[in-house]
């Protein structure tokens, strides 16, 4: 009866060590899952791509039908829509010429390779590819990405998680969450949209999921922001991802949507973004050209001058500047963001 | 304006016809209207189609970016596709072996149909119609191509640099090489011991073929086109003749509604590229004039209906004016004699009008006569009036008094004209009376005896009272009540009143003995009229009917006595004969009635009524009959007797006879033989 005693205990002791042991992998795993789910949010600004010598020795030329201009400017769409009428204060004030145009990385990124701008804005944290010899990356703040849905449907908040496996493909219908009172959400399909713009840069969308073919096969995939908030706007079972701002504010002329918690976090809650707890978020940066044949001082200063005005920016605008970003432990590089701050838990 | 000409237009205006006249106008105020609604209309209708042009080529421009999202999407879905292909790899695995990585000397193959390495031409039109498809060794050189349209290769792809295929191997990239837009995806084939084996690229112009591709047979009904630079003009479109290459936006935009949107983020691009979509104003105004067109037809066909409709009603109002002309010259003519103007044409109206003010004319011309004659018919009633007229204002002064008033009140007009009516007239036991009633008619304006005969002590003006009869009335009149008091000396007519109290008194006493005479007396007595209907009855009928008196009246005998229709008759023909009758009439009851009836006729020998006496003669007729059968019986016992008395004396008669026989024979007997005995 002992011996048959001892190798009961025995039994019950291996049994709950195999289950630690299994919920701690499982833990381990689906974290590790997370993680791998999870793109890169900046990319390495020690690499840049490789040019040839005589590229590095042309000069900044403007686009002739720019005409006379002191200095030309590629914006991406949100600073282009905050920024642009200080700009031209301060080009008015300053006596200069500024040519500004309205575009996105990917352009700006092409109008620094061909040099034909000065400063070029960016709307996610620079890639390999948009690094080229001599050029400098300044984050000017981050804004968080808001995932967004139809003003009637009746969920509010979602895992980061869920958000993935929704995006993914893997939770289909509104019904597989609940609502803020705990009943299920409507029994209809989800339609997810997608913008997968920026592929090769990190951040932004790919904070979500890493990659396009991570991305459900019944995403809709749109070109642009107007085209996502109409999309959103006028379908009660969509959901989409943009910038807080411009899916609230600035694009409401297409149609009204509301944006979703996510682990209870709101993305206009600007503290959780910066403590880490609100998971996806663009990094606004500008360039300015620091070699020998394109380096600008008026440029420089007027790269000052948007630090300091986003630095002054109404909280609406839903931009954290680079002094709070700095204060709360996020990892700069000169005055490039280059990591997260390390969460405490 | 010319004084010469208003005349002539006062002219005009008359001559010319109301239904004429009225159409004119309304034609006129239809044009104008019209014009201003037109006006109106044409505005409102051309923001309505601007809105809905603008909605419309929004919702075609969403839809066309979509498919050229698509279009740029699958350069890149299509490169990694046919990369991963068996044929693709087993091909690369061969040139792999082949070390063509290495070759010094390298010659390249340009297919002109699809090479092995491809899929076929079916499914490459499926996915995408890329223009070029490049096959690059390990170094990046050029090794094989084959281009659709037996294109040459452009300069950039016989030597491409690293940069070409850092920016396209992850997502299609959009750059701009000899002023020409390219479309470049490429996939980078790592070999097994992870070196680059070999990069397959998908090259496209981004050329007016490109957009008419990317936007499908559906598309291609919408103008679309690619723009580019600070200044915008056109790289592409799928209309060459509306929408020519290197043509600005800005010169476009007053022959085009021009919505431009998208940046190319879903790829790479350093081409500050859009896509614009047009809409012809020129259609737009072409829609727009043609909607208009229709709408001023019916419009136009709305209005003459309307007018029409409206001249059809001016017409019939004007001939029902024409007949109104007509009737109030007969009036005219028939009332107050005025000979008949001819029949004028022209406006009905002012006709019409004419006529009215000749008829309003001659009425206050007569209305004069009348209020003269009034004026006198009033002075004459009041001045031969039996009554005292006297009028006051509303604080009792005498305004008026005519010769009446002078005859019973002693006071000539003169004298009695402004003072105050209660004074000059009314004795001083009724002074408060007659006060008072004034004073309440002014404070309620209620006039507590209005339109009644007030009685009261007058005082003449030798101060001997008399009783005098009021009935006041108050009229406003300019502002102010008047009071017009009629008033009688009545103290004859009281005096008649009480002798004909006295008299109804008498008489009302005598009816009244009557009545009761008529209800005491124990016979049944009924009046009746010429229908014999009864007309009156007293109790003891009632009581012998059992019914109320006034069940009986309008009833006809036969209604409460069996006798009755036998006793109408009888009625009847004594009303002809003229004469009373009496008869005897038995009841259902078993009692018996003595009537008597007696018509009774007015002093031309009319028939009035007939008064029927009834006497209730049953217990009579039971001591008659009594009395018969006494009699009856007393006959019998007087027979009997008789009978008796005959028998009895005729007994004795005989016994004295027999005696006197016996005697006669005893003594013949005697004489014969006397010793016998």
């Amino acid at each position: 009866m002992i011996v048959a005693g001892k190798t009961h205990k025995l039994k019950i002791f291996a049994f709950c060590l195999a289950s630690l042991l299994l919920y701690g992998s499982a833990i381990h795993a689906a974290h590790d899952a997370a993680k791998s789910l999870r793109g890169p949010a900046f990319s390495d600004p020690t690499k840049h791509m490789q040019m040839p010598a005589s590229w590095e020795e042309q000069p900044v030329k403007y686009e002739s039908s720019a005409g006379d201009v002191s200095l030309a400017i590629n914006l991406d769409q949100q600073m282009y829509r905050v920024l642009t009428p200080t700009i031209k204060e301060y080009a008015k004030k300053h006596g200069l010429n500024i040519a500004i145009t309205d575009s996105t990385c990917g352009n700006s990124a092409g109008m620094l390779r061909r040099k034909m701008i000065d400063i070029g804005g960016f709307c996610c944290a620079p890639g390999m590819i948009d690094r080229f010899p001599g050029l400098r990356f300044h984050t000017t703040g981050i804004a968080p990405v808001a995932l967004f849905v139809h003003p009637d449907n009746p969920i509010d908040n979602i895992t980061l998680d869920q958000a993935r496996r929704i995006f993914m493909g893997k939770i289909n219908y509104w019904s597989e969450l609940k609502t803020s009172d705990g009943r299920p959400g409507p029994e209809v399909m989800i339609k997810t949209v997608g913008r997968l713009h920026c592929k090769t840069r990190p951040g932004h969308w790919r904070l979500l999921l890493d990659n396009e073919d991570l991305f459900s096969s019944r995403m809709f995939e749109v070109g642009n922001i107007s085209d996502m908030i109409l999309q959103v706007a006028s379908n009660t079972d969509a959901i989409g991802h943009e910038t807080a701002w411009l899916a609230t504010e600035y694009y409401k002329d297409r149609g009204r949507v509301k944006t979703l918690k996510i682990d209870g976090y709101a993305p206009e809650d600007l503290d959780a973004l910066l403590s880490g707890k609100y998971p996806v978020y663009k990094t606004f940066s500008v360039t300015t050209w620091e070699g020998k044949e394109t380096k600008n001082s008026v440029a420089g200063e007027l790269v000052k001058f948007i630090k300091n005005q986003i630095e002054t920016l109404d909280a609406g605008y839903g931009i954290v500047p680079i002094s709070r970003l700095k204060k709360s432990g996020w990892k700069f590089k000169g005055s490039e963001l280059i990591g997260e701050p390390e969460l405490n838990n | 304006m010319d004084v010469k000409i208003l005349p002539l237009i006062a002219s005009l205006h008359k001559r010319v016809p109301l239904t004429t006249k009225m159409v004119l106008i309304v034609v006129i105020i239809g044009i104008i209207l019209w014009t201003i609604t037109d006006f109106y209309q044409s505005n409102y209708h051309k923001n309505i189609h601007e809105v809905e042009h603008k909605n419309m080529i929004n919702h075609v421009a969403v839809e066309q970016r979509m498919r050229f999202d698509n279009y740029v999407k699958k350069y890149f879905q299509s490169v990694k596709l046919f990369a991963t292909q068996k044929k693709f790899s087993d091909y690369l695995e061969f040139l792999e072996k082949k070390k063509w990585t290495e070759d010094k000397h390298i010659q390249v193959i340009y297919h002109s149909q699809p090479p092995k390495w491809l899929p076929s031409r079916s499914i490459l039109r499926t996915f995408i119609p890329a223009h070029y498809f490049i096959l690059s060794d390990g170094k990046g050189r050029l090794r094989e191509a084959y281009s659709r349209e037996h294109a040459k290769l452009p300069q950039f792809f016989l030597k491409p640099d690293s940069v070409l295929y850092q920016l396209s191997q992850h997502q299609s990239f959009l750059t701009l090489y000899d002023n020409t837009p390219y479309i470049i995806a490429s996939k980078r084939i790592p070999g097994e011991k992870g070196q680059l084996a070999g990069t397959l690229t998908l090259a496209c112009p981004v050329d007016d073929k490109f957009l008419i591709q990317s936007q499908g047979v559906i598309g291609s009904s919408s103008l679309v086109a690619l723009i580019t630079g600070l200044d915008p003009f056109i790289i592409a479109s799928n209309n060459k003749k509306m929408l020519p290459k290197g043509e600005k936006i800005n010169a476009l935009r007053d022959r085009f509604l021009v919505e431009e949107e998208g940046f190319f983020d879903y790829g790479n691009s350093d081409l500050l590229i859009s896509l614009a979509t047009f809409f012809p104003i020129a259609e737009i105004v072409s829609q727009n004039k043609h909607i208009l067109y229709k709408e001023r037809v019916n419009r136009t066909i709305t209005i003459f209906i309307f007018i029409m409709t409206f001249a059809v009603i001016v017409y019939w109002i004007t001939r029902h004016i024409q007949k109104i002309t007509q009737q109030i010259s007969t009036f005219s003519q028939e009332t107050f004699g005025i000979k008949p103007e001819e029949v004028q044409k022209g406006d009905q109206l002012q006709i019409l009008q004419e006529r009215f003010r000749n008829l309003t004319e001659e009425v206050l011309v007569s209305r004069e006569t009348l209020k003269r004659q009034a004026n006198e018919q009033t002075r004459l009633i009041v001045n031969n009036a039996f009554d005292a007229i006297v009028t006051t204002d509303d604080g009792g002064i005498i305004k008026s008094w005519n010769p009446q008033a002078e005859t019973i009140f002693g006071w000539t007009s003169e004298e009695a004209v402004g003072h105050i009516i209660n004074d000059t007239i009314v004795s001083a036991q009724d002074h408060e009376t007659f006060k008072k009633t004034l004073e309440y008619f002014m404070e309620t304006g209620k006039w507590p005896v209005f339109n009644e005969q007030i009685v009261i002590m007058a005082c003449h003006r030798d101060g001997h009272e008399f009783t005098a009869e009021f009935s006041v009335s108050p009229a406003w009149s300019g502002g102010h009540y008047i009071f017009i008091f009629i008033i009688r000396d009545v103290t004859e007519r009281k005096q008649v009143e009480k002798k004909i109290k006295d008299l109804l008194s008498t008489v009302t006493k005598a009816k009244t003995e009557w009545e009761t005479t008529f209800d005491s007396v124990t016979e049944l007595i009924l009046i009746m009229d010429k229908e014999l209907n009864i007309i009156r009855c007293n109790k003891p009928f009632a009581e012998f009917t059992k019914k109320s008196i006034d069940e009986i009246i309008g009833g006809k005998c036969s209604d409460f006595l069996i006798c009755g229709r036998e006793l109408n008759n009888i009625i009847h023909n004594d009303q002809i004969k003229n004469k009373p009758e009496r008869t005897e009439f038995e009841t259902e009851d078993g009692r018996w009635l003595y009537v008597t009836h007696l018509p009774v006729f007015d002093e031309k020998g009319e028939f009035l009524n007939t008064v029927i006496t009834a006497t209730d003669i049953t217990e009579l007729k039971r001591i008659e009959e009594s009395l018969t059968e006494s009699r009856a019986e007393l006959k019998e016992r007087i027979d009997e007797l008789e009978n008796f008395y005959e028998m009895a004396v005729n007994r004795e008669l005989k016994m004295i006879e027999l005696k006197k026989e016996i005697v006669r024979l005893k003594d013949e007997t005697l004489k014969n033989n006397p010793v016998e005995i």
